[in-house]
């Protein structure tokens, strides 16, 4: 049985295939477990209604970075490496949270 | 086994190549004397790649243009392999067919695309439906053209042997026709990458021709070398990881692959 | 003499049924006139953009360019091929980086070469020399390499020197492949001319098809389809096919 497998995977296709598929899923558990973490510093976590929230970010956002934020919620100002929107889902803020280059989230009082 | 790999010849002459280059790159720089924009050096190139990685425009592009790339060459290749071998096995439906095949196939790809804009306006639908139809055409020639080359004596030993039509289409035609398939592959694939890149740079909003072109656009020419870079890379990948691999296997499996009626 | 006919008729049997279709569709569908104009529109496009002269200019543009590409392309790809493969080492060093080169030839060089030379001819000759080189370039390199060492060898032994060796052995050797390169060069010049025009041209039968798009007139664009595969037909079957049939076939060489 073991045999059959490793006459399969030493084709090269399948290992590149099953290389890249394991990266990917792997990568996609480090985000949302780190993203998880930086909601929980913020107080955020289990939220199920819509937030205001000041995304700080490891870069200095671009237009597609902009596009992601309006995608999420609506977007108010950038100041330098902040972020500030108002009312994002739960979902989206999970996937913004996510994002490796998103370095904290704060809630924000909305003003 | 990978100490031997390193040290293989290939590779050594594959880093000096490129050594090469780079060296004449970077010192051709402050001869011809240009801004960043319009000659940027071989550093400005790998900073920007750093901060499109940084910044997760990178990953999200190749990630993008991938999923576009591998979904449609499935769906092509699928589409084209079994239209192919329905076509083939009838002699009077390919002959009915083959003619204005070759014609569709004198329309340049990339010729469809302003027809595609008209209907759909630009996004994601124009790339799709062209890298398919790009993938479908060569596939559904060369199986058909696999599957009608079948010498009958294969297909009437199966037969007397008592198989059913569907034992002789799996187990005869569609692997004795398999060169043929596999030849429709990568020239399937292969005119498709050209067309993703070109499709992405006029009608998308993320991946790698997309970012060839913005890097231009928005006056960071270091980033579109980046996204040329990324675009041979990820030829590299697929052609040797998956394209060169089946070909491979099928000369192994049957000697010299026979390709009828290649066309230009 | 009828089962001729017979096969005739069988394969244009599609061509018909599609004119038929064409035709009959705005009768039996309710359409816009843009999605599928019908093919009147499209024979009076076609005489308007004749007689208004348009249609000359922007064939004569493209096939200029294409043309230009050409030259300069093999101009250049051809004898530094040749000279890279001459030392071993050096071909051996830069066939990878040529592979690499070869994968992004042409297209991905149109926003570089918008940047250099401007939306216009330049950009567009550009392209076209630019996947031209590349692709010739590679063959040449690999064509001289796979002159039989032995072959080699023995011309030099028996005196060859300088120019001669350039006549007698590389040339005629690297000859085949490089003809057979003539057409695959045109094929590929021809769609990044396409390609490049659609990004990067003012003039010119892919500038004219997607200009068009703008404004709606897909009369225009099924024009401009139809005339870029005809003439790519035209190119190849008028150029290649006799040439390859006075030189490769004749030689009776076949290689690779």
């Amino acid at each position: 049985m073991t045999r059959r497998w490793a006459r399969l995977l030493a084709h090269r296709p399948v290992w590149v295939t099953g290389l890249l598929v394991i990266a990917y899923l792997a990568f996609q558990l480090w985000a949302e477990w780190a993203g998880a973490a930086k909601l929980q510093a913020a107080g955020l976590r289990g939220a199920d209604r819509p937030a205001h929230v000041e995304l700080v970010l490891a870069v200095t956002p671009e237009p597609f970075h902009m596009a992601i934020f309006q995608d999420a919620g609506r977007l108010i100002a950038v100041r330098g490496q902040s972020v500030f929107l108002l009312d994002v889902p739960p979902d989206a803020l999970r996937a913004l949270a996510a994002r490796y280059w998103v370095r904290a989230v704060r809630p924000w009082a909305g003003r | 086994m990978i100490a031997r790999g390193l040290r293989s010849p290939r590779l050594l002459e594959s880093a000096g190549g490129l050594a090469l280059v780079l060296a004449l790159w970077q010192l051709s720089v402050p001869l011809v004397g240009l801004s960043e924009y319009f000659y940027p050096s071989p550093l400005r190139v790998a900073r920007a790649f750093a901060e499109l990685i940084e910044k997760g425009i990178l990953p999200v592009y190749v990630a993008d243009s991938l999923a576009r790339y591998a979904g449609s060459v499935a769906v092509g290749t699928l589409l084209g392999v079994v239209l192919g071998v329905a076509v083939g096995l009838s002699r009077l439906v390919s002959r009915l067919l083959a003619p204005f095949i070759n014609f569709l196939y004198a329309i340049v790809e990339a010729a469809w695309i302003p027809l595609f804009v008209v209907w759909w306006g630009y996004g994601i639908k124009v790339i799709v439906v062209l890298l398919v139809y790009i993938v479908f055409f060569p596939m559904f020639y060369n199986t058909m053209v696999g599957v009608r080359t079948v010498p009958q004596v294969y297909v009437d030993a199966v037969r007397a042997l008592g198989a059913r039509r569907w034992q002789v289409i799996a187990d005869v035609i569609v692997p004795a026709a398999l060169p043929n398939i596999i030849t429709g592959v990568r020239v399937g694939a292969g005119f498709a990458f050209r067309g993703l890149i070109f499709a992405e740079m006029l009608a998308a909003k993320t991946g790698v021709g997309y970012l060839i072109y913005e890097g231009v656009s928005t006056q960071h020419t270091a980033r579109t070398i980046v996204g040329m870079i990324c675009m041979g890379l990820m030829w590299l990948v697929i052609d040797n990881a998956y394209l060169k691999p089946f070909e491979r296997a099928t000369i192994e499996r049957w000697g010299v692959v026979v390709t009828a009626g290649e066309k230009g | 003499m009828r089962r001729a006919l017979a096969g005739r008729g069988l394969s244009l049997t599609p061509f018909v049924l599609l004119a038929a279709a064409w035709v009959l569709a705005p009768l039996l569908l309710e359409y816009p006139r843009y999605v599928l104009p019908p093919v009147g529109d499209i024979w009076a496009r076609l005489v308007q953009t004749i007689r208004e002269g348009t249609l000359l200019r922007h064939t004569g543009d493209s096939l200029l360019r294409l043309a230009i590409g050409f030259l300069v392309g093999n101009g250049l790809a051809i004898p530094l091929g040749i000279a890279i493969a001459l030392n071993r080492h050096v071909a051996d060093l830069l066939r990878p980086v040529l592979t690499f080169l070869q994968s992004i030839a042409g297209i991905a060089w149109i926003p570089l070469a918008i940047v250099w030379f401007g939306i216009g001819n330049g950009a567009v000759v550009f392209v076209i020399a630019n996947i031209v080189f590349f692709s010739v370039i590679y063959n040449t390199v690999l064509g001289v390499q796979s002159i039989p060492l032995a072959l080699r060898r023995a011309v030099l032994s028996h005196g060859g020197r300088g120019v001669q060796v350039f006549t007698e052995l590389l040339l005629p050797g690297a000859l085949v492949q490089i003809i057979l390169g003539l057409r695959t060069s045109v094929a590929l010049g021809w769609r990044a001319l396409v390609a490049a025009e659609m990004l990067a041209g003012a003039s010119g039968l892919g500038y004219m098809t997607i200009e068009a798009v703008q404004w709606y007139k897909t009369d225009v664009v099924i024009l401009g389809m139809i005339l870029i595969g005809v003439l790519w037909l035209a190119l190849d079957r008028l150029l290649f096919v006799p040439l390859e049939r006075a030189t490769v076939i004749r030689w009776g060489v076949v290689q690779r």
